[in-house]
C-alpha cells in the first residue's frame, strides 16, 4: 500500500493506493496518522479511489484512524468509496459512523462549514449520526433507521457559531425507513413509516417473523395514541406467523392504539383488522386528527 | 475493574515460554486449555494484561518453535468439541451439537493458522453458534480468535438467561480493554428447535443465509451491527446489539461464512453469496455434504489463486421430526 499526502490549506488529503491489509497497509496508515497528529494536522480526507482491497486488519486501521483523530478533536472524512468498500462498511455499520463523499472536492469543501449531528428519532437513549447536512438521508448506527431531517439554513442558524447558546434545534422528519439494498427471493425488503392522519406503515418484500422485528420497531416509532394503517400490498412472502403477529398487533393492546391492515388477495382468512384498500382501513380507525404529520429530531453541533 | 486474583496472576507468571514450548513438543500443544484458563482469568479480573502476556508468549514461542509451530497450534485451534478430520491446509470438523441439528465446520487458513473462529455451544437444548474473524493473519491473530471464541462460550454458558444482543455487547465491552481486539467481526445464531425459531445477532459480519424448505429458496438474513471494539467514541458500546428472529423448520439449513469466503476470487468478481445456489441444489443433504459442496464451489471460483484471507464456513441442517415422535412425547 502507498499513501501520498498533500495539503490543501488546513486540510490534509491522503491518497491511498493498493491493498489495505495487515502489515502491508495497517502499519503505514498508523505511522502516517501519528505523524499528522504530531504536526497537529487534524482535518483529514482519506481518498480511497485507488484502494483495491481491504481486509479486516485494514478495516481496523481505518476505525483506529477515525477514533484517534476524533478523540483529539479532529475530523476524518472519506471519499471515492468503491462499491465493495461501501458494502463492507454497510454490514459493519461503519458507513453510518464515517462521513463519506462522492468526490475529493466535496470532501475538502466539507471542512468549510460547521459539522452537525442528528439524533435518531427512534432510539432511546439518543443515538447520534454525523453529517446531516452533507448526506441528508441518515442512518442510525444502532437501529438502522433511515431518516431525512428537513434542514434549512434558517433552522441551523442558531448553531452556526461555535459559542452559540443553543444546545440543539429540532428538525422535522416525515418518513422513516428500514431498507435492505439487494433483493432476496421475495424482492426488495423495506419497512417505511409515513407520518400523517392516519400514519401509514408500508411493508415490502416479506412479512414473517424476521420482518416483524422491524415492523414492531416501526410501530413503536409512532407516537401514541397511534392510528396506523399497515399497507402490505408490496409484500411477496408471507408466513402464517407474520400475518398472525400483525393481526395481534392491530387487535391487541388496551384500545388506546388503533391499527388496520391493507391487504389484497394474499390474506387467506377474514379478519376485522384487514381491509381491501387504504381508504377503508383509514376510515375504520376513526378520528386520526391527533396524529402528527411529522416528528422532530434533535440536531446539534458536533463537539 | 476488579483487582487481579493473586493466585491466578502467579500461575500465569509461572507459565513461561520454556514451559509452553515443552508442552507443545510433548503433548501436542495444550494451548486451548491455557486459553480457557487465561480467558477465565480475564473475565474475573477484567485485566487486559493477561492478553498481552499471552500474545508476548506466543511471539516467544514462534521464535523458539520455528515455522513448524503453526502445525501444532493449528491442531489446537479448532472449533470447541471438534473431532479433527484434517487435510492440510483445510480443517474440517464434525461438531458437538444438540439433537436434531447437524453441524459441520470448515476453516481455511490463508497461511499456517487461521484467525477466523467458530464456536458451537449447546445450551439447554438449544444450539448457540458464533463465527468470527479476528484482524490479520498468523499466530497472534489465531490466538486472539480463539480467545474471543472462548470468552463467547463463557458468556453463553453463564447462568443468566441468554440474550445474544447483550452477549455481543458484553463481549465488545470486555475486549475493548485491549487494542489487539480492534475491529473483530462476529455473527452468532441461537437455534431453538422446540420453538422453531433462530435468533441472529451480528457484529459486522457477512449475513447468515437460511435455506427454507417451505419456500425452497435461500435468503440472506440482513442483520447488521458494529464491529466489536470499533466505535467506542460513539458511546454505544454498552447498548445491546440488534436481535432478529427467523422462523425455521424441518429440512432447513443455516449457513454462516466469513468474509474470506464472500471476498474470495478476482477483485472484479468476488465470490459473494454464490453458495446460496449450491445450498439450494444440495437441499436435504447433511451438513457435511453441503459444507463440502460450498467449499468446492468456492475453490472453483478462486481458479487456483490462493485465498485472500482466512475463510470459514459453518453449516447447520435442522430436523425437528424427532420431537414429534411418540417416544419423545412420552
Amino acid at each position: 500500500m502507498q499513501i501520498e499526502e498533500r495539503a490543501i490549506g488546513a486540510v490534509t488529503v491522503l491518497d491511498i493506493k493498493g491493498k489495505v491489509t495487515l502489515d502491508e497497509g495497517d502499519r503505514v496508515l498508523r505511522d502516517t496518522i501519528a505523524s499528522l497528529v504530531e504536526r497537529r494536522r487534524f482535518d483529514i480526507v482519506i481518498d480511497l479511489k485507488e484502494v483495491t482491497y481491504i481486509d479486516s486488519a485494514g478495516n481496523g486501521a481505518f476505525a483506529r484512524t477515525y477514533t484517534t483523530v476524533s478523540r483529539r478533536g479532529g475530523t476524518v472524512v472519506f471519499c471515492n468509496l468503491s462499491k465493495r468498500i461501501a458494502d463492507l462498511w454497510t454490514i459493519t455499520k461503519l458507513l453510518t459512523v464515517y462521513e463519506t463523499y462522492d468526490s475529493r472536492e466535496e470532501a475538502v469543501r466539507s471542512f468549510e462549514r460547521p459539522r452537525f449531528e442528528a439524533a435518531c428519532p427512534v432510539c432511546r437513549p439518543l443515538s447520534w449520526t454525523s453529517d446531516p447536512v452533507g448526506r441528508r438521508l441518515l442512518s442510525c448506527t444502532v437501529c438502522d433507521c433511515r431518516f431525512f431531517p428537513d434542514l434549512t439554513p434558517t433552522l441551523l442558524a442558531p448553531l452556526d457559531r461555535e459559542d452559540s447558546p443553543a444546545a440543539f434545534v429540532n428538525a422535522r422528519v416525515s418518513n422513516l425507513w428500514w431498507i435492505t439494498y439487494y433483493e432476496n427471493s421475495y424482492g426488495h425488503e423495506a419497512v417505511q413509516v409515513k407520518f400523517g392522519r392516519p400514519c401509514t406503515i408500508v411493508v415490502s418484500g416479506r412479512l414473517d417473523l424476521f420482518a416483524f422485528d422491524v415492523v414492531q420497531r416501526a410501530w413503536e416509532a409512532v407516537p401514541p395514541p397511534r392510528r396506523v394503517v399497515f399497507d402490505t400490498k408490496w409484500v411477496r412472502l408471507f408466513s402464517e406467523v407474520g400475518r398472525a403477529k400483525l393481526v395481534e398487533l392491530c387487535l391487541g393492546g388496551d384500545g388506546s392504539d388503533r391499527a388496520a391492515i391493507v391487504a389484497q388477495n394474499h390474506w387467506p382468512t377474514a379478519s376485522p383488522a384487514v381491509f381491501a384498500d387504504w381508504k377503508a382501513a383509514a376510515e375504520a380507525l376513526g378520528d386520526s386528527g391527533n396524529m402528527p404529520q411529522s416528528i422532530e429530531v434533535r440536531v446539534r453541533r458536533r463537539g | 475493574m476488579m483487582a487481579a486474583h493473586p493466585e491466578r496472576r502467579t500461575m500465569s507468571d509461572r507459565t513461561d515460554d520454556a514451559f509452553l514450548a515443552e508442552k507443545l513438543r510433548r503433548a501436542g500443544y495444550g494451548l486451548l486449555e491455557d486459553l480457557e484458563l487465561l480467558t477465565k482469568s480475564y473475565l474475573e479480573t477484567g485485566d487486559p494484561a493477561f492478553v498481552q502476556t499471552c500474545v508476548d508468549r506466543l511471539d516467544g514461542l514462534r521464535r523458539i518453535g520455528g515455522p513448524g509451530i503453526g502445525d501444532d497450534v493449528e491442531r489446537s485451534i479448532q472449533p470447541h468439541g471438534a473431532t479433527a478430520q484434517r487435510s492440510a491446509p483445510i480443517q474440517s470438523s464434525s461438531l458437538a451439537s444438540v439433537q436434531g441439528i447437524d453441524a459441520y465446520a470448515v476453516l481455511i487458513p490463508k497461511r499456517m493458522v487461521t484467525a477466523d473462529f467458530i464456536e458451537v455451544v449447546p445450551k439447554d437444548g438449544r444450539l448457540v453458534v458464533a463465527l468470527g474473524d479476528a484482524p490479520g493473519t498468523g499466530l497472534v491473530s489465531a490466538f486472539l480468535a480463539r480467545f474471543i471464541a472462548t470468552v463467547f462460550r463463557s458468556l453463553v454458558l453463564a447462568p443468566a438467561p441468554l440474550h445474544l444482543g447483550r452477549t455481543l455487547s458484553e463481549l465488545s465491552s470486555l475486549v475493548s480493554g485491549h487494542q489487539l481486539f480492534e475491529s473483530v467481526s462476529l455473527q452468532c445464531v441461537e437455534i431453538s428447535l422446540p420453538d422453531d425459531v433462530a435468533t441472529v445477532a451480528s457484529a459486522g459480519h457477512p449475513y447468515p443465509v437460511l435455506y427454507s424448505t417451505r419456500y425452497r429458496r435461500c435468503d440472506r438474513l440482513p442483520v447488521r451491527g458494529p464491529l466489536l471494539h470499533a466505535q467506542q467514541s460513539r458511546g454505544d458500546e454498552r447498548r445491546a446489539y440488534e436481535l432478529r428472529h427467523v422462523e425455521i423448520g424441518d429440512g432447513d439449513a443455516i449457513v454462516l461464512v466469513s468474509d474470506g469466503i464472500t471476498e474470495g476470487g478476482p477483485l472484479s468478481e468476488p465470490y459473494g453469496y454464490r453458495f446460496s445456489r449450491v445450498v439450494e441444489e444440495k437441499a436435504g443433504a447433511d451438513a457435511e455434504a453441503i459444507g463440502e459442496a460450498i467449499l468446492n464451489d468456492w475453490r472453483s471460483h478462486l481458479r487456483g489463486e490462493p485465498p485472500v484471507d482466512d475463510a470459514a464456513i459453518l453449516v447447520m441442517t435442522l430436523d425437528s421430526r424427532w420431537m414429534r415422535s411418540p417416544s419423545h412425547a412420552d
